[in-house]
């Protein structure tokens, strides 16, 4: 299978980052080589994996100069003879590839991201058809494993460090859409404003390019735009729902 | 040895074909911007009849004609590309795949046809006669 040269940005070394090589095997992701070079190689090397299925979204790197999880990227499909990994971009660096996700979370905060039940204390079960609008709607938008991929390659967020992001404004879609939830008003303001709200995107693609579920989520932010047009619409879900 | 530019443009730059258009977009913008200030102001230092004429004699010269050309396909590609942003802003081709055949065939494809279309004369008619 050849031997690949895998580069990895290292804390406080210059230069593209420090080169391993790594006899590649059969089907080896990006996470398997990180493991021959931590544990043959170089036991000082820091990065941070979960589930190892693309479930939890801990691995996020920047692989080749794009992000894309570590686990779910298997080195031949780069198409090259070495490979550059280094930490997701716009996030501070804790060690080596382990960023710190905590401005993604801050902004992920900001909208509210928890169901504001509308018949909180309803013993019920409230059952989203997937054949409703809201259905149809979030079809595919609720996978997100928050990753913070998107906010990595976003180019709004690299420029202005107040825009809220692909996946924080995808889950405000969500929940302002949802007939279930009534916490309007707040994410209103969370997205509505000019410089970290939806408004803010310029529609790059570039979330959409990298999200390892698959989630459009430039589609989130343009439903969300468009609906925003007549605010009135998230109040009248209330109004049906008896809700306010 | 994989070259790592043409491996990037390769496989790529399909893939990011959406930043690929916000730059043209902000960069053609960005010349329109400077070409119009240059062109008010020009018109504007130009009161009298004779210095007009001079000027305009000017114009025609091989080079203002080859810098028009190159006006035309800036114009040509902003205009094309800022339909697609409306359509995308109206909803329409707001996926992955759809954007980028909008921009590669749509913008620059089309683009391109009128391109030819309008720099062909320019080019036979002034630069090469």
């Amino acid at each position: 299978m050849g031997t690949h040269v895998f580069k990895i940005a290292r804390s406080g070394a210059a230069g593209l980052g420090q080169a391993y090589s790594v006899a590649l095997e059969e089907r080896m992701t990006v996470l398997d080589a990180l493991f021959i070079i931590q544990r043959k190689q170089d036991p000082t090397l820091s990065f941070r994996c979960s589930c190892r299925v693309g479930m939890c979204g801990t691995c996020a790197m920047s692989i080749n100069w794009q992000p894309r999880l570590a686990c779910q990227t298997r080195v031949a499909t780069l198409e090259s003879e070495t490979v550059h990994v280094g930490p997701l971009p716009h996030l501070p660096v804790i060690k080596d590839l382990v960023v710190s996700l905590e401005p993604f979370f801050e902004k992920w905060k900001k909208v509210r991201p928890a169901l504001h039940a509308v018949n909180k204390g309803s013993k019920s079960l409230a059952v989203v058809r997937p054949d409703s609008e809201f259905g149809r709607q979030a079809q595919g938008k609720r996978d997100c494993i928050t990753c913070g991929a998107c906010y990595a390659a976003c180019g709004i967020v690299g420029s202005s460090k107040r825009y809220l992001g692909p996946a924080a404004i995808n889950k405000a879609m969500l929940r302002l859409l949802d007939p279930r939830d009534k916490a309007v008003d707040e994410r209103l303001d969370a997205v509505d404003g000019e410089a970290e709200g939806v408004w803010r995107c310029h529609t790059q693609f570039n979330c959409v390019a990298v999200c390892p579920k698959g989630i459009n989520l430039t589609d989130s932010i343009m439903r969300l735009k468009r609906a925003m047009l007549r605010p009135g619409q998230f109040h009248d879900k209330l109004r049906s729902a008896g809700g306010a | 040895m994989t070259n790592f530019v043409a491996l990037a443009a390769r496989k790529y730059g399909w893939r990011y074909s959406g930043m690929v258009a916000f730059v043209i977009q902000r960069v053609t913008g960005l010349a329109l911007l400077f070409y119009l200030f240059l062109h008010v102001h020009t018109i504007h230092l130009l009161r009298e009849p004779d210095k007009f004429d001079v000027a305009l004699q000017q114009f025609r010269s091989p080079v203002f004609k080859l810098l028009e050309i190159g006006l035309l396909g800036t114009v040509i590609l902003h205009a094309l590309n800022g339909v697609r942003l409306t359509l995308i802003d109206m909803g329409v081709g707001v996926n992955a795949t759809r954007q980028r055949q909008m921009f590669w065939y749509f913008a620059v494809g089309v683009g391109v046809v009128i391109f030819v279309a309008g720099a062909v004369p320019i080019l036979v008619n002034t630069v090469l006669k």
